[in-house]
């Protein structure tokens, strides 16, 4: 999930891209809130009870899927991208293109698949036969997108990629460990299924800024 | 820690862009970037192709200011 903006020229310029992370974060939260509210609000006439593990997971979803389908259109359409400055030229546009595409299209499978999931029973909203069939479908798309993804990456991509997976484990590790030992204590509530998926999401996603950021990746 | 490095001026030298001298070593700009600006230190595969390409040796192009203790 390293769908990232890339960098100019000169290590001189100071300014950093991280306004149109936090940009994307704030709209998918914005989105996923009034899109879940509506949803289910929808669904029935008298609203459901949302747990906070659902609102979390598909606000989580919806930041994911803003994100990469910002990316997608930046580099789908080169006017776009260009004046969001995703890429210097025409030249990086066409180099990177298909790397960025497969980072969108695997991005929003796995975003589209969160956002599923945590609208699916015991909710009630999409039952559990039909989205374990969609599910599926979603997956196969991510794991081609990923694979193919692997077989374009250079040395950089694949350190972005080792450092990104090795910041997620830590992430979950920490967080989910700590909740897990407190709750076995009986000082939290457990964890549920949902939860440890968000955990592990958020952990790459934050994991993929860090290893981006690290290498100068999101500075303009 | 990261390595000092010269890519940039040879590349300059060279005339080429950095998505030029990225295709002619078969890897991305943003690796050349990273390189560059010191934010990277490429594998030794990478450091010998840069190093063959510019018909320099790979301490020209990396300087690396550690020195072993006097025994």
């Amino acid at each position: 999930m390293t769908t990232m903006i890339q960098p100019n020229d000169t290590k001189d310029k100071k300014s950093s891209r991280w306004y149109v992370i936090a940009a994307c974060a704030l709209m998918g939260a914005v989105i996923g809130y009034v899109g879940s509210d509506l949803i289910t609000g929808g669904a029935n006439d008298e609203k459901l009870d949302i747990s906070l593990s659902v609102i979390v997971a598909v606000g989580t979803g919806m930041v994911l899927m803003v994100c990469v389908m910002i990316v997608g259109l930046g580099f789908g359409f080169q006017r776009i991208g260009l004046t969001m400055k995703m890429f210097e030229d025409p030249e990086q546009w066409e180099d990177e293109r298909s790397m960025m595409l497969l980072s969108a299209i695997g991005g929003g499978a796995y975003a589209l698949a969160l956002i599923l999931l945590a609208l699916a029973e015991p909710i009630g909203l999409i039952g559990s036969f039909s989205l374990l069939a969609a599910l599926g479908v979603l997956a196969a798309i991510f794991t081609y997108a990923s694979v193919r993804l692997l077989r374009e990456y250079d040395e950089l991509w694949l350190g972005v990629n080792s450092e990104t997976s090795l910041i997620a484990f830590y992430i979950t590790l920490a967080i989910g460990g700590v909740w897990s030992t407190l709750a076995h204590l009986k000082f939290a509530p457990a964890l549920a299924p949902l939860d440890w998926i968000t955990l592990m999401t958020v952990a790459c996603i934050i994991g993929a800024l860090i290893a981006t950021q690290r290498r100068g990746m999101l500075e303009d | 820690m990261t390595l000092e490095n010269r890519l940039k001026e040879h590349r300059e030298l060279h005339g080429w862009s950095q998505g030029e001298l990225a295709r002619r070593l078969g890897v991305s700009r943003q690796t050349i970037n990273a390189v560059e600006t010191d934010k990277y230190d490429p594998s030794l595969p990478l450091a010998l192709r840069m190093a063959k390409l510019f018909q320099v040796t790979v301490p020209d192009l990396f300087i690396d200011h550690w020195e072993p203790e006097a025994e």
